[in-house]
């Protein structure tokens, strides 16, 4: 369970006041708000990469500035945005960069690896890419082997940063499907969007950003009308 | 695919092998491979060929084949580090320092600094302190670009006060400064090679030791930092190994250039992977290849005309590279 209670978060001043919000495994959030208004420094803030600027994170009952970077990497896996693919990096290799927290410094891999990165590439259907460079795949390919990764990264958390960013229809709704699917298997997930039509479609539990800098909860997706209202 | 890797696990060490024969044959005085053979089996310090294998012949291979692996493997740091293509193992200004140095002796006048060994002392001082200031800086500075462009800075303004030093300085030590920038591996002698296999070796050992950040980095500082990579001491860590590799060669040999810069793109290019276990195999041993190659065309042009390293590696190795890149990404 990652909990946040009483607190604020930004860089200097305070971008999002947070009262009580909690995920847990087998729920799915998505993460609605105005830009500019802190849905990346929210993020950032749960990957500990920013200290929030009151109140403490807990994950899974440990605060979060306990938790060092190896540890936390076994708890949370992150999908950001932007990730165009490397050269010469196969589908198959990024999806076992998902390994790394399991491995030792020399980056073997071993059977165990190997299995868990073809289990994950099977979850997120797309077992014909595994020998596709990264470089080569659609821009809807690539947020799928994403996905993969964070699921060999067999972390009980993944967070996302705008995940249908760019894809076309089908390819969002393949994306929101998965993600349901794998909060069902157990995944605790929350992802940032701009998607209301497609949040309030498949009713997934909202977490608003308001104008007024608050967090507002909703465990039914409300009529879109009201969460543009508040959050735009 | 993978099994044309493990082609060439076989394949380019036994190639890598007969170039090294090769290089170790050539040269101004015929030598027979009997002669190479007793040489180490039977020496015979008044045998002239004999003398001329083990003191000239030997070390320069070994110090093509060290050279050329150690520069390819820090330019395949730096350009990970920075994940830029153009990065080189000289780009935090590793070389600048020793010239800087190599400069300040020289313009001294005092025959100690003339001298090789002299020259070497000043390099490998230049260049230790220099990787010394690019890492405190790595210290502090969280931006990746920050510290590339300081180690450019520091590069530039080193190599300012170093060609004000050459101005002021006479015609002959300006000279003795400029034969040593053009890059040399006839001056290392058979006692000093250890020096360079125990860096490379070191280096090698720690590189292995950090390949799963590495790995990691390859998508990005933010990703491999949500994948549990300490990026600071992974930092730290390959500019420590970058300066090791580099900064030795470059004590010894003066500034090589191109290699480290070509040999990584290439090994990229011809192994089609972003696994730098796989990289680290690669660019040792095409390093080793490209600088024997480089060599023995100086070899081979001895006679005739005395061509130093740093024209050939760019002279030969421009057009191939720019022949391969068309070939496969056009």
């Amino acid at each position: 369970m990652i909990e946040l209670k009483n607190i604020s978060i930004g860089y200097t001043s305070t971008l999002i006041e947070v009262n009580e919000m909690i995920l847990r495994q087998g729920e799915i959030k998505a993460l609605i708000g105005a830009n500019g208004m802190g849905k990346t420094t929210f993020l950032k803030t749960l990957m500990n990469q920013i200290p929030p600027i009151s109140g403490t994170v807990t994950i899974d009952d440990i605060s979060l500035h306990k938790l060092d970077r190896a540890k936390l990497s076994s708890l949370v896996s992150f999908i950001g945005h932007g990730f165009k693919g490397v050269d010469g990096l196969s589908v198959l290799d990024y999806i076992l960069l998902g390994r790394t927290p399991y491995l030792d410094r020399f980056g073997s891999i071993s059977y165990v690896d190997k299995e868990v990165a073809f289990e994950a590439l099977k979850s997120a259907g797309i077992k014909s890419l595994s020998g596709l460079n990264t470089s080569e795949l659609s821009d809807g390919q690539l947020q799928l082997a994403s996905i993969a990764r964070a699921l060999a990264q067999e972390t009980p958390y993944i967070i996302m940063d705008e995940p249908t960013t760019f894809l076309d229809y089908r390819n969002r709704e393949i994306i929101f499907n998965l993600l349901i699917d794998l909060s069902h298997k157990g995944k605790g997930i929350l992802f940032s969007t701009h998607e209301l039509d497609m949040v309030s479609k498949h009713q997934i539990p909202v977490a608003a950003i308001s104008n007024e800098n608050k967090m507002i909860l909703f465990d039914h997706c409300p009529k879109m009308e009201k969460l543009i209202e508040i959050c735009f | 695919m993978s099994s044309a890797y493990k082609r060439s696990l076989i394949l380019l060490p036994i190639t890598l092998g007969l170039l090294a024969f090769t290089h170790v044959l050539s040269g101004k005085f015929d030598i027979t491979f009997s002669e190479l053979v007793s040489s180490f089996t039977r020496f015979d310090p008044n045998d002239l060929n004999h003398v001329i294998i083990q003191e000239f012949r030997v070390p320069r291979t070994l110090t093509a084949i060290l050279a050329g692996a150690s520069l390819s493997l820090a330019g395949m740091l730096m350009q990970t580090l920075f994940q830029n293509p153009l990065a080189g193992p000289y780009i935090l200004g590793i070389n600048s320092g020793a010239a800087f140095t190599v400069a300040l002796g020289t313009l001294t006048g005092i025959s100690f600094f003339q001298s090789d060994a002299g020259l070497l002392g000043s390099a490998l001082i230049g260049a230790f302190i220099f990787g010394l200031i690019i890492l405190t800086f790595s210290f502090f500075l969280r931006n990746i670009v920050s510290l590339l462009l300081i180690g450019i800075m520091i590069g530039s303004f080193t190599s300012a006060i170093t060609s004000i030093l050459l101005s002021i300085s006479t015609p002959e030590n300006m000279k003795i400064f400029t034969l040593w920038g053009l890059g040399s591996l006839q001056k290392v002698e058979s006692g000093q090679i250890v020096f360079i296999f125990i860096s490379f070796v070191i280096g090698v050992l720690l590189l292995l030791t950090q390949l799963k950040g590495i790995n990691a980095l390859v998508l990005g500082e933010n990703a491999a930092s949500s994948l549990g990579i300490n990026l600071r001491s992974l930092r730290i860590a390959m500019i420590s190994i970058t300066a090791l590799l580099a900064g030795m060669v470059t004590a010894f040999c003066g500034p090589i250039s191109f290699v480290g810069l070509a040999i990584p793109n290439l090994s990229r290019i011809i192994f089609k992977t972003a696994n730098h276990r796989k990289l680290t195999y690669a660019n040792t041993i095409l390093g080793a290849h490209f600088l024997l190659i480089a060599d023995l065309i100086t070899i081979w042009f001895e006679p005739i005309i005395l061509i130093p390293i740093n024209a050939i590696t760019a002279l030969i190795g421009a057009p191939f590279i720019m022949l391969i890149i068309i070939k496969k990404l056009k």
